[in-house]
């Protein structure tokens, strides 16, 4: 798997693997945050209803960046990727969004996409 | 109705010591198994964890942390609560629910959130801790020392339940099993033994004349008799899986799993002739002994598979008892024809009574031509029953006709003397008319020999009774 340290609990070398692995954090995320636009635009064509799918994949999505942003310290960007699962997490399964929702949802999903252009 | 409220005993010493345990800290960091859907967060958490000199090994998911762990077990298990397939609250409860792991497995479930709800389904799941990713590293490696002081209680306590159970079941002077640990284990290995076939031996072997030791010698003699003995019965027994217990005093159970009869025969000869081959060292100075020996097997009763380990505990102790009385220092097998036949005992000593000097001499040269048979005399009467009793010789060779005390009433007072009774006799006598020969082997005597006898063939006629008895 690599990465392995030594047991000597060397900080300088966590610190420059933070460093490391926070770049390959934000490179992933830029992806994922594409793949979020992506997934509201199908929302935006309106297939009524069913969502496609496409709710779940964003609050998925939504959820990982939180946890492992969190992990990474990264406390303002996971913030950000919570209030984005929470929003999805208030409506109910299957349910249809309005405009405004759409709206709502693709102005977190900014937010995220502005906290990462931060790190 | 009087009802009297339970009243707690007071502790015991050792009671009391075990709620005094100091948790003896692993000094090995637990090895850590991390599991993460999300790699970099695995990476992260290695990278903190390892630096504090943990070792760490990783999973992607929960059914490769339950193969992991089965691989290789880790004491601490750090896992997400959110990951597909086998989700973090379903490994946590798959892990609850296996008995098979050597050990706990300190449980922290981690997620990205940290609500009530959340932490409570996770400790109802079985976790043992509850982290936010968001922890910082340092709450992180302090968590950890948490969990190691916990796994630390568990391991003491162990060892102290492990010793406690190891000294109900042992033996303290011979470091052998005891009668209680023969009682339990006896019964696994009736039904081992019925599960694999291949048969299942006990010997009961007891020290003969272990009273005159500790008379003579004194107690602590006696232990360290006892200490010698557990020590060549455990050379001869080669097999991991073939224990001794203690029964109690100087008797002690040997018992051979996947063990037929013939061959507890050798291993109880082996035993015997450890025992007798070389006197023992004691506080007292060296020590004679020998060992009496009964053996039994499941192949010899009828209903092996209702035997239990009493029966097979009495079965064995008539078998000692034989041997007792036979003589001592030999093994009896059960359902063998006549007891020295399958593993006689060798004649080792003789003692020559007739009160005619000369015929004594060339009786005792005689015999001495075999080489290893310990030739005695006497000249009879009082004198030859004290020497009896203090030499307690394998076989005793009786003149018939002697002044004062003739041959037939020494035999008479040897077989009212406990101490003499077992002993054979063979007579010697010059008047070898059938009617005279009939008439001494009535007196129980195992042989006649007749005078003159030839001196080149004495011994082997002498053996010859000896092993037909």
């Amino acid at each position: 798997m690599g990465g392995t340290l030594s047991a000597t609990g060397d900080a300088a070398a966590v610190k420059t693997r933070l460093a490391e692995l926070t770049r390959k954090f934000v490179a992933r995320t830029g992806d994922d945050v594409a793949q979020m636009r992506e997934a509201l635009a199908r929302l935006d064509a309106g297939q009524g209803g069913d969502n496609g799918g496409a709710l779940a994949q964003i609050h998925q999505l939504a959820h990982r960046a939180c946890g492992t942003g969190g992990t990474l310290g990264l406390c303002a960007f996971s913030d950000a990727a919570a209030d984005l699962e929470h929003l999805i997490e208030a409506y109910p399964a299957g349910a249809s969004l309005s405009v405004a929702d759409r709206a709502r949802m693709a102005a977190v999903i900014e937010a995220i996409a502005a906290q990462l252009a931060l790190l | 109705m009087n009802r009297k409220s339970p009243v707690l005993e007071p502790l015991t010493t050792e009671e009391s010591a075990i709620t005094q345990i100091q948790p003896v800290l692993v000094t090995i960091a637990p090895r850590v198994l991390l599991v993460d859907d999300d790699e970099i967060v695995v990476e992260r958490l290695r990278d903190l964890i390892a630096a504090a000199g943990f070792e760490v090994a990783t999973a992607s998911n929960g059914a490769e942390a339950l193969v992991e762990l089965k691989r290789q077990f880790a004491p601490i298990v750090i896992l997400d609560r959110n990951m597909p397939g086998m989700d973090g609250l379903e490994l946590t409860r798959a892990i609850r629910d296996d008995p098979q792991f050597p050990g706990y497995v300190y449980i922290m479930l981690c997620t990205a959130h940290d609500s009530e709800d959340e932490i409570l389904t996770g400790l109802k799941a079985g976790a043992d801790d509850y982290l936010s990713k968001r922890v910082s590293g340092t709450q992180l490696l302090a968590r950890l020392a948490t969990a190691r002081r916990i796994l630390s209680l568990e391991h003491s306590l162990k060892l102290v339940i492990e010793e406690r159970r190891r000294m109900a079941m042992t033996d303290s002077l011979t470091g052998a099993h005891n009668r209680r640990y023969f009682m339990n284990h006896m019964r696994r290995e009736l039904k081992r033994a019925r599960r694999l076939g291949g048969g299942l031996s006990l010997l009961v072997c007891d020290i003969d004349h272990f009273k005159h030791i500790n008379d003579r010698q004194g107690h602590a003699a006696g232990d360290d008799v006892l200490v010698e003995f557990v020590r060549r019965v455990q050379e001869s027994l080669p097999r991991e899986y073939d224990w001794c217990a203690r029964m109690g005093g100087e008797e002690f159970a040997i018992v051979l799993p996947q063990t037929p009869l013939a061959g507890a025969a050798t291993v109880a000869e082996k035993i015997r002739r450890a025992v007798a081959a070389a006197p023992m060292a004691t506080s007292a100075g060296s020590v004679e002994v020998t060992v009496s020996v009964g053996v039994t097997s499941l192949s010899v009763l009828t209903d092996p598979g209702a035997a239990t380990a009493e029966q097979l505990l009495r079965r064995a102790d008539d078998c000692l008892y034989t041997s007792k009385n036979h003589g001592r220092d030999r093994v009896t097998l059960d359902g063998a024809p006549t007891p020295n036949t399958a593993t006689g005992k060798a004649l080792k000593s003789l003692l020559y009574v007739d009160d005619d000097a000369d015929i004594r001499e060339i009786v005792q040269m005689s015999l001495s031509l075999d080489g290893d048979i310990k030739v005695l005399t006497s000249d009879g009467g009082e004198r030859a029953l004290l020497k009896m009793r203090v030499e307690q010789p394998d076989l005793v060779v009786l003149d018939v006709m002697m002044p004062g005390m003739d041959g037939p009433t020494l035999l008479k007072r040897m077989r009212s003397d406990p101490e003499l009774a077992r002993i054979p006799v063979i007579f010697m006598t010059a008047k070898a008319s059938s009617s005279e020969t009939g008439r001494l082997r009535e007196l129980s005597a195992i042989g006649v020999i007749a005078k003159p006898f030839d001196p080149m063939t004495l011994g082997k006629q002498v053996r010859a009774l000896w092993g037909a008895h």
